[in-house]
């Protein structure tokens, strides 16, 4: 018996394998075997590197020219194709990031109403057929564009789509794909700015010169500039309040009114009063209402950062733009230090050279 | 048993004669453990060849950090399996593999007892036995080898031996 000697155990093995020794020749037949593989790995990798090329050349001029992607056609088709469908993601994205129109239906309100009426000016009938079919809106979009460049109904492209893919019907109507890209880019390029570069802007007209087109607004730190079709809805003077729905022009860096109208505090829950200040704290101001009556007005956190918050101090008269609130009592918003009783000092009259850098600048 | 590391750094390099070198140290060692698990003389030169030209052709991958041997016998494990589950058929033959041991140097108690054993042992145990008697691996290597724990290795290294000790009796 083995008493749990593994020793013995290998002194068995051992006699049981010794008796097979390995021959040196085989060294060379390994060595051989290695040479062989080298030397095909070389030809195979020496026909990678001429061959293949060559083959995938071929292929890939075979599948430029003939249609061999069945409906998607030939392989700039199935570029093209994949194009117009990035940019049709692309109008998708602009809808969904839209900050007015959160819901799909004020979405679709919108696209009906601004895009496929005013922008490509289709007819109430194309766009109820386009309704009607309750597709997606970025289809929509992309449908008005080809109906535009096709001058084909919108339902009879929607007819053609179902069966064939947007290249397919692109070509069907002589329209080139570069130029559906193109117009698809524009639009994407437009909105999107509009989307992300959207203002509104609500304060008291500083200044106004209709020569220049230009609106300076207090406390808002760029000037606005009319546009050819900027709608008034009341005429600017100074010291009024307005609202300006204004959109960046990233080609000149400027910054447009759409719509401006006059605006009521009081009746958007803002009190307007002239005070004199008798007392201040960092963000509390006591002021007087009357001889016997006093009171306290906070003020808003941008205010203090605001450097002009120094002129709010006792013994000046400021004009406050407040709302209540409920529990902290009058929040002050804006403030403008009432004009001081004139003073007799000679103004020098201004050079035409001043005057014209004053209003164009 | 060990081969010097220059040697093999000299084989990964490509150089023949160091490659030789390990031929020569190893040869032995792939082939005898190639034939304790699969129990022919041919077939295991057939692996004993597969082993070295794997060896060679995959040396640069070899990590000179790390001892040669176990990364050896991962290969001979390999390629013996290959070989065995290629043809299954030849294990169930015993006989051959007691034929070839030298009378003169076992006895034919043994020899029968043996032969008893290894018809009846399985493959994988018979894989750990070699590892461990014949190719002196630690219970560490075996259990890297093997991708098991090392508790592992130990039960089933201990459930080899007693169907070894069942059967063969050195005492008789």
């Amino acid at each position: 018996m083995m008493h749990n000697e593994p020793n013995e155990i290998k002194t068995i093995i051992n006699d049981l394998v010794s008796q097979v020794s390995a021959k040196e020749d085989h060294f060379h037949h390994i060595m051989q075997r290695i040479d062989l593989n080298q030397s095909s790995h070389k030809k195979v990798n020496g026909l990678l590197r001429f061959v293949l090329p060559g083959i995938l050349s071929i292929i890939l001029m075979v599948t430029m020219v003939f249609p061999v992607f069945g409906n998607e056609s030939t392989l700039v088709d199935v570029y093209q194709n994949f194009r117009i469908q990035q940019h049709v993601n692309a109008i998708k994205h602009i809808e969904v990031s839209h900050p007015k129109y959160p819901t799909q239906q004020e979405l679709k309100q919108y696209i009906i109403h601004t895009v496929l009426e005013k922008e490509f000016q289709l007819t109430p009938l194309q766009i109820q057929q386009i309704v009607s079919r309750n597709i997606d809106p970025s289809e929509m979009i992309g449908l008005a564009i080809m109906s535009k460049l096709s001058r084909q109904d919108p339902d009879f492209l929607l007819e053609q789509r179902k069966k064939l893919n947007w290249i397919r019907v692109v070509r069907r109507h002589g329209i080139s794909p570069g130029s559906l890209i193109q117009e698809m880019r524009r639009f994407v390029q437009t909105h999107k700015n509009q989307v992300l570069q959207n203002l509104f802007i609500r304060g008291i007209v500083e200044a106004y010169s209709p020569e220049t087109g230009t609106l300076l607004i207090e406390g808002v730190p760029f000037k606005i500039f009319l546009l050819p079709d900027t709608s008034f809805n009341s005429p600017i003077n100074v010291g009024m309040d307005i609202e300006i729905e204004a959109v960046f022009l990233p080609e000149t860096q400027k910054v447009g009114a759409l719509v401006i109208r006059s605006f009521d505090p009081v009746k958007a829950g803002f009190i307007t009063f002239s005070a004199l200040v008798i007392h201040r704290d960092r963000h509390i101001v006591k002021y007087r209402v009357s001889e016997q009556q006093e009171e306290t007005l906070i003020l808003a956190p941008h205010i203090l950062r605001s450097p002009a918050n120094f002129l709010i101090r006792p013994g000046k008269n400021i004009r406050f733009v407040a709302f209540n609130d409920s529990e902290k009592g009058l929040i002050a918003i804006r403030f403008m230090p009432e004009a001081e009783l004139p003073v007799n000092i000679p103004v020098p009259p201004m050079t035409q050279k001043q005057s014209r850098k004053g209003l164009t600048d | 048993m060990n081969i010097d590391k220059e040697i093999i750094a000299k084989a990964k390099e490509g150089e023949r004669k160091a490659m030789g070198e390990i031929y020569v140290f190893y040869k032995d060692y792939v082939l005898r453990s190639a034939y304790f698990i699969l129990g022919k003389h041919d077939e295991a030169e057939d692996v004993m060849e597969n082993v070295f030209f794997k060896v060679f052709t995959k040396i640069h991958t070899f990590n000179m950090e790390k001892d040669f041997k176990p990364w050896l016998s991962r290969i001979i494990l390999n390629e013996s399996r290959n070989l065995y589950h290629r043809r299954k058929a030849i294990y169930d033959n015993a006989d051959l593999l007691m034929d070839q041991i030298s009378e003169k140097e076992s006895s034919p108690e043994l020899r029968l007892d043996l032969k008893k054993h290894l018809s009846q042992m399985d493959y994988e145990s018979k894989e750990l036995i070699m590892m461990r008697f014949y190719q002196d691996l630690t219970l560490e290597e075996i259990a890297r080898i093997k991708r098991i724990t090392i508790n592992n290795v130990k039960v089933r290294i201990h459930r080899a031996l007693k169907k070894l000790k069942e059967f063969v009796k050195i005492d008789a």
